[in-house]
């Protein structure tokens, strides 16, 4: 997890506001990145960046200075993502059982071309629309920022066995939206990548 | 060693790692069952549609570049976090505390006002002081709760009686200082 820079946060305190620009930009990327995962919405993404830091600041005075405050600019992002689309009440109005269909119907037809289906991707990214918060954030933060079990632990509050199982139930699940036929059909031509996977 | 096993632990080193000298075995056997080489390539396989699925949902994101001026205008109209003047006095720890105790308080005042019947329908245990139609007399209940009462006579023998907030305070303390009935009886009568 990136380290804070020398001073930053204390020169922050100070109301030092190029430090706050400075923390700003060191920590602006993961932020965004994470809201715009969870929503998938650049606008609500850029919002929920700016109340992030808004806050930062507004509750300077209690950040550490010996610790990064990424984990914490992380947790509130994901509060403040999650309590945006609560109240937006997210709808996933198309069922998941039309696309699966046209997936098993495919299949026959070109079962080499699985891995690189266009369809794959569309299932798996509205499986992680539907997954509870938690497991979502779990997912966002292990797969996609590549954080170790223990850093996304930290960052979603509890501990490193209660990230593994939130993990694991959200892959679970997940995989359970693919067809037998397609799971089946994966390792066709992706046996045993083992390359960058955590 | 089940291929069952085998699978998910590999799995699970997979996904979690750390691949080490204790895999070994289950990365032997992998080498010559086809079932469990499925099973765990599976799981790869999919972990990586995950990811890709994962990275398209923000590739190329970047935050609009006017996002600073917006964050910084609003920092600056917002401020600081304000802070009560017991925060800047205590510390926010301590002032947490006070509230507490304080909290604790206003529990036992709330516990010992239910008991606030039980002492008319007994005598006063003791006068401490008449003037014209106001008795004022303590009671100790079996509870060994000093029970100062402020009474108002209509006449001498139909009591109207009223706690006052002050009795009420006295005794939430006399439950709090005074937790020995026999102690209490022998001190005040």
């Amino acid at each position: 997890m990136t380290t804070q820079p020398d001073g930053l946060v204390e020169r922050m305190q100070s109301g030092d506001m190029d430090a706050f620009e400075e923390f700003f930009n060191t920590y602006k990327r993961p932020v965004y990145t994470t809201a715009l995962a969870i929503t998938r919405d650049p606008f609500l993404a850029e919002e929920i960046l700016q109340d992030c830091f808004v806050k930062a600041y507004r509750v300077r005075q209690r950040l550490r200075r010996d610790v990064s405050p990424l984990p914490w600019l992380q947790r509130v992002t994901t509060n403040l993502c999650y309590s945006r689309l609560s109240r937006r009440k997210r709808t996933f109005a198309e069922p998941l059982t039309a696309l699966i269909s046209n997936l098993v119907a495919d299949l026959t037809s070109r079962p080499d071309q699985v891995v690189e289906s266009r369809e794959i991707i569309e299932v798996l990214q509205r499986g992680i629309d539907a997954l509870p918060p938690k497991q979502q954030t779990a997912i966002i933060l292990y797969y996609l920022h590549g954080y170790s079990l223990a850093e996304s632990a930290e960052i979603a509050d509890c501990n490193v066995g209660t990230m593994k199982s939130r993990l694991h139930y959200a892959l679970k699940a997940l995989r359970a939206l693919l067809p037998a036929e397609r799971r089946a059909g994966i390792p066709s031509t992706a046996r045993l990548a083992t390359d960058d996977v955590p | 060693m089940t291929c069952h096993k085998v699978a998910r632990e590999l799995i699970e080193r997979f996904r979690f790692g750390p691949l080490d000298r204790r895999s070994a075995p289950h990365l032997a056997h992998l080498e010559t069952c086809a079932r469990c080489r499925e099973e765990v390539g599976l799981d790869r396989a999919f972990v990586l549609q995950l990811q890709r699925a994962l990275r398209e949902r923000v590739e190329g994101a970047e935050p609009p570049s006017e996002t600073w001026s917006m964050v910084r205008a609003r920092a600056l109209a917002e401020g600081t976090e304000s802070y009560g003047w017991w925060h800047r006095l205590l510390g926010y720890g301590q002032a947490l505390r006070v509230a507490g105790a304080g909290a604790l308080v206003a529990l036992v005042v709330v516990l010992s006002r239910a008991q606030l019947d039980v002492p008319h329908s007994q005598p006063a245990a003791s006068t401490l002081g008449r003037m014209g139609h106001v008795e004022v007399a303590s009671f100790v209940t079996p509870g060994g709760i000093i029970w100062p009462v402020v009474e108002h006579y209509e006449s001498a023998s139909a009591p109207v009686a009223r706690a006052s907030g002050l009795t009420r305070f006295a005794q939430a303390a006399a439950l709090v200082v005074l937790p020995e009935p026999e102690v209490s009886q022998g001190i005040l009568r």
